[in-house]
């Protein structure tokens, strides 16, 4: 499934603990790196040349609890501590039997006590409790639940599946990402290599002075070049113009645009909202920049009562 | 500050990057504490900074200010304080002694706990020993404990010890009643801390953060777990241990286990019901992630859930036998992990908050013994609750030669640990001396800033001058580049720089390096020609190492030595402590010589699943952000030597890179504005004479600059600009833009 996963599991030395000895033959890791422990049905390690010697001959008893034993039974632990690695192989058995899902329960409480009546067999089949009664309570179940056990197999597979694809199209999907990626680099680079040799042949050939070509050729690639550099100076550039505004009407007044032209129109009151459907609601950036709705209904009230209430004279005045 | 109050009013958040050494914290102090006190809900300030020494100086700054206000006659009640951890404010007599944070921790929960606590109550005769401090704390009215006013840490512990109260404790239980508390990014950002500390907090707080350049790096360190072989170890001991503990209980009293069971089942959370002083592991995932159901059945009994554990650590073990570096998906991990062992996701969610429920029911003590084990279940909740945005590393060898597995859980995505900040608090300010570009921070941490300014700064006299040198006095152009980082004749310029300037720079010079293994290299290369002797004729030298005691004794004698008019070098680390929390004001520091880019460590796989995810989501280029970061790292080192007007120093970046376009628009405004066309690509001679002339114009005797603007002028300035408001609404917006 997961393919980047391989453990190694043979262990060549290095990670593995050189203490670690045959309980047969008492050679240890450390004189032999080589050793193979491997572990018994009855959950005993034992070393690989001692499995050779023991059993060559077909069966025999297990040097330690004296079960009669196989060579072909004998497997490499995926855990250093065997007690686990037992109660794994419990778990996979019992786990092609016991495959409900929480879909299959009315409530997660009944759910909930379903798992927990499965790891309390898995207990007792561990520490062998009743041993008789629980063989009896998983075949009970296994009958009982016949049909869901073969549906909720079916079903994990397919599952399974569908995730293994998924991954591989993601996979791909990745692949594709950074190849696109690696090619606009390649471009960017490209295009820059090709700007130096128009450059180079342009110094080569023309006759304009040198500096001017750079000059030229350096407002050209500021252009080019990405966007975030353009952002950044166009706000560099519309400040700039706000300050020369300011400094040749500030020198000699205070600059306002009403004043002069229009008289005070006091003829309305503001209130402090208004049924409307156009302006938009301020979120937090538009308040931040200063944004009030105030000033705007304030503003068209105004722009609406200096039309009625100016004189006539100044309208002319204008005029001329 | 009128784009802080800006945002103060529209409950946003905001970036604002102000020059160091300006009175950065007491101008952002002056204008919350003036609007906290201007308004009548009293918004809280939450003020975080990064280390102690930071919080100290903050917490003096706040003290000025409220004596300043007062002698104004504005009579306040505020309360200000620090939070910080129980190793810097323990009074206990024996508990105070303790080294490790970790153990004094353990020991104070030892004296504090309620179910100890209980004990004494229940058996009086039995000799139970508690912390007095605690229980005259816990006797005392919380409203009546603490007297409003500024505390700093010493002074919250002298007043703890005169008064008999637990400062720590005291200073928890005041946060809701405090107007500013000052405390380190953790206790906001890193779940397992904000969830005992900032739970309480008001959404309407104005949160601080203050020299947040790295806020990136904290956010994705507080939601990462490295796991060790001798972790792992040591927490299988911890596993049988606990399967004893159990085995005991159960012998002598059942009810409790009984109890225990009974609430999971039904779902109750048990946590929850628990004080303050209980909860000593907390949770590792935010608080929107955990699961709010009933722990799964599975790993209901405590005999079940030991056994869970015990298969998960074994499992962990067998995939640190691998000899190759594996990197791989939660998703990936997880199902690998169902295949081996049988082990769903949902109960592995449920690890920390089922080990927190178990070492309750057991009252354990000595918690310091179970931390590896709580490392472990941090490690698989966090594991099975995050899919995307984290990336599980193994990497078997250290430097690819020692074996030392070491199991890294990285999470990529910063925003995920600063998101419910962000939602929670309306304002939360980000500030620092370096944060550009400015449009990196809201990206990497996905949020929408309000208000987002560089400020440049108005000097009195341009009273610090960055070089760039890109070639020696021979020509041969300097670079930190791999290709050509131990080049004799680039090796031989950079020591040229050095004496050279030691020569001509008054006191102190602090050089930066890319890193320990750069610097190491170049000293003993130094040392063979004959340059450190030189360099020695003019000034001492001192160097930055990984160890902290050695490093502060170096320090210190740098000191020394720019005090008594010896001079002295030092040579530090461009990551390390001394660029990080250290000024280098006055004599102390006269000119910064950067060698090189700081770059990251490219090859480094954490790194560099970051910089994919980074690609990927935020369509950064790689490219970009590493030099983003060296950038800010270089600025930050630099930044290094301005602390105030009357303070003048040279800024020397020594790269041919510097010189480049896309790395010098990467500093901050208010240092790129002083280099000028002339200074970006200068030979070493050419930089000694620029600097002598500098030095020379500087050490003349420094006259106060002329203020322009008296107090009545601005009082005038604006009674002119409140009329103008008043005759027509929209001359504020050119009031604005003049300021």
């Amino acid at each position: 499934m997961s393919g980047i996963i391989t453990t190694d599991y043979n262990g060549r030395g290095g990670l593995q603990d050189l203490d670690e000895s045959c309980p047969i033959c008492k050679n240890t890791r450390y004189l032999t790196p080589n050793m193979k422990l491997l572990v018994s049905e009855c959950y005993h390690k034992m070393c690989e040349s001692c499995i050779d010697r023991l059993f060559a001959n077909g069966a025999g008893p297990c040097p330690i609890c004296s079960l009669t034993l196989r060579k072909i039974n004998f497997v490499v632990p995926t855990f250093e501590d065997l007690s686990v690695e037992k109660e794994v192989r419990i778990r996979k058995r019992l786990a092609q039997q016991f495959n409900k899902r929480q879909e299959d329960f009315p409530s997660l409480r009944e759910y909930n006590d379903y798992l927990e009546m499965v790891e309390d067999i898995v207990w007792k089949i561990n520490n062998n409790i009743n041993k008789q009664e629980t063989d009896e309570l998983i075949e009970k179940y296994t009958k009982e639940n016949k049909d869901n056990i073969i549906h909720n197999a079916r079903r994990q597979i397919d599952e399974e599946k569908l995730a293994a694809y998924k991954q591989a199209c993601e996979k791909r999907e990745k692949r594709a990402q950074f190849e696109n990626y690696k090619k606009s680099l390649e471009q960017e680079r490209k295009a820059k290599e090709e700007l130096e040799v128009e450059l180079i042949n342009e110094l080569a050939n023309s006759k304009t002075s040198a500096l001017k070509i750079i000059a030229a050729k350096k407002a050209n690639i500021h252009k080019n070049s990405d966007s975030f550099q353009d952002s950044h100076q166009e706000n560099v550039q519309i400040k700039e113009w706000f300050g020369l505004d300011h400094l040749t009407q500030e020198d000699t007044q205070e600059f306002d645009p009403i004043a002069s032209e229009y008289m005070d129109i006091d003829h309305y009151t503001i209130k402090e909202k208004y049924i409307d459907s156009y302006l938009p609601a301020p979120t937090q950036l538009l308040r931040a920049g200063g944004y009030n709705q105030k000033f705007i209904y304030e503003r068209s009230l105004q722009s609406a009562f200096s039309g009625i209430f100016d004189n006539c004279e100044s309208a002319d005045e204008m005029e001329e | 500050m009128i784009d802080l109050k800006k945002a103060l009013d529209a409950g946003g958040h905001c970036l604002l990057e102000m020059p160091s050494g300006t009175g950065k914290t007491v101008s952002l102090l002056s204008l919350i504490v003036s609007y906290q006190m201007f308004y009548p809900e009293k918004r809280k300030l939450i003020y975080c900074s990064r280390t102690v020494p930071e919080i100290e100086k903050v917490l003096a700054e706040l003290q000025n200010l409220m004596k300043y206000r007062k002698s104004r006659g504005l009579n306040e009640q505020f309360l200000g304080f620090g939070l910080t951890s129980r190793k810097n404010l323990c009074v206990h007599s024996e508990v105070s002694q303790e080294k490790w944070g970790k153990v004094l921790d353990a020991k104070c929960r030892n004296l504090t706990a309620s179910w100890i606590r209980e004990k004494v109550d229940l058996y009086p005769r039995e000799e139970v020993s508690l912390c007095d401090f605690y229980e005259q704390l816990d006797k005392a009215d919380t409203k009546e404990l603490l007297p409003d006013g500024i505390y700093t840490i010493e002074e919250l512990r002298d007043y703890g010890k005169e008064n008999d109260y637990c400062p720590y404790y005291l200073s928890r239980r005041m946060i809701h009643l405090a107007n500013a508390v000052v405390y380190s990014y953790h206790y906001l950002l890193d779940p397992k801390v904000a969830e005992l500390v900032s739970k309480e907090l008001s959404k309407d707080c104005i949160v601080v953060f203050d020299e947040a350049h790295n806020i990136d790096n904290v956010c994705i360190e507080s939601l990462s777990i490295d796991l060790t072989k001798p972790n792992l170890d040591a927490s299988a001991r911890s596993i049988t241990e606990l399967s004893k503990k159990i085995e005991k209980i159960k012998e002598r009293d059942k009810e409790k286990l009984d109890e225990e069971y009974t609430k999971l089942v039904e779902g109750l959370k048990v946590a929850s019901q628990s004080r303050d002083e209980d909860i000593f592991m907390a949770n590792p995932v935010l608080p929107d992630d955990i699961l709010k159901e009933a722990v799964p059945g599975n790993i209901r009994k405590a005999e079940h859930f030991v056994t869970f554990m015990r298969r998960f650590i074994e499992y962990l073990k067998t995939r640190m036998r691998a000899q190759h570096v594996v990197a791989e998906s939660p998703i990936s991990f997880l199902q690998h992990c169902r295949e081996v062992t049988y082990i769903e996701r949902k109960p592995l969610r449920f690890c920390s908050q089922r080990l927190i429920s178990l070492v309750r029911t057991l009252e354990l003590t000595n918690l310091d013994e179970y931390y590896a084990l709580h490392k472990v279940a941090a490690f698989a909740t966090l594991v099975a609750t995050y899919e995307t945005g984290f990336r599980l590393i193994l990497e078997p060898f250290e430097n690819d030669v020692v074996p030392n597995p070491i199991f890294h859980y990285t999470c990529l995505d910063a925003s995920i640990a600063i998101k419910p900040v962000f939602e929670r608090f309306k304002t939360v300010v980000i500030t620092s001396g370096t944060l550009s570009p400015l449009d990196m921070y809201p990206k990497m941490l996905s949020f929408t800033a309000a208000v987002q300014e560089s400020y440049s700064m108005t000097l009195t006299r341009n009273c610090f001058l960055p070089l760039i040198v890109t070639r020696g006095s021979d020509q041969v152009a300097i670079s930190s580049k791999f290709e050509v980082r131990n080049d004799p004749a680039v090796v031989r310029n950079f020591g040229q720089i050095l004496v050279e300037f030691s020569k001509i720079v008054p006191d102190g010079i602090v050089a930066f390096f890319p890193s320990y293994l750069y610097m190491e290299s170049i000293v003993s290369m130094w040392h063979d020609m004959g340059i450190l002797n030189e360099a020695w004729k003019h000034k001492l030298i001192f160097m930055e190492t990984p160890d902290a005691a050695e490093t502060s004794l170096a320090l210190m004698n740098y000191r020394k030595a720019c005090d008594n008019g010896r001079g002295a070098i030092l040579l530090s680390v461009a990551r390390g402590k001394v660029s990080e929390g250290i000024d280098f004001d006055h004599n102390y520091g006269r000119a910064v010589i950067m060698f090189g880019v700081p770059y990251q460590y490219t090859e480094s796989r954490i790194l560099k699943a970051r910089l994919e995810f980074l690609r990927e989501k935020h369509k950064i280029r790689e490219s970009d952000f590493l030099t983003f970061d060296a950038m800010r790292h270089a600025a930050q080192c630099v930044g290094r030597v301005i602390r105030g007007k009357t303070d003048y120093g040279l800024m020397i970046f020594a790269d041919k890179r510097f010189g480049r376009m896309d790395k010098r628009s990467k500093l901050p405004k208010w240092i790129n504005q002083y280099i000028t066309e002339t200074a970006i690509n200068l030979s070493t001679d050419m930089a000694l004479v620029i600097a002598k002339k500098f030095l020379r114009s500087m050490a003349q005797p420094f006259e106060h600059g002329i203020s322009l603007w008296s107090l009545e002028d601005i009082e005038s300035k604006y009674h002119n600009n409140d009329q103008n408001v008043a005759k027509n609404g929209f001359t504020n917006r050119r009031v604005s833009l003049k300021d």
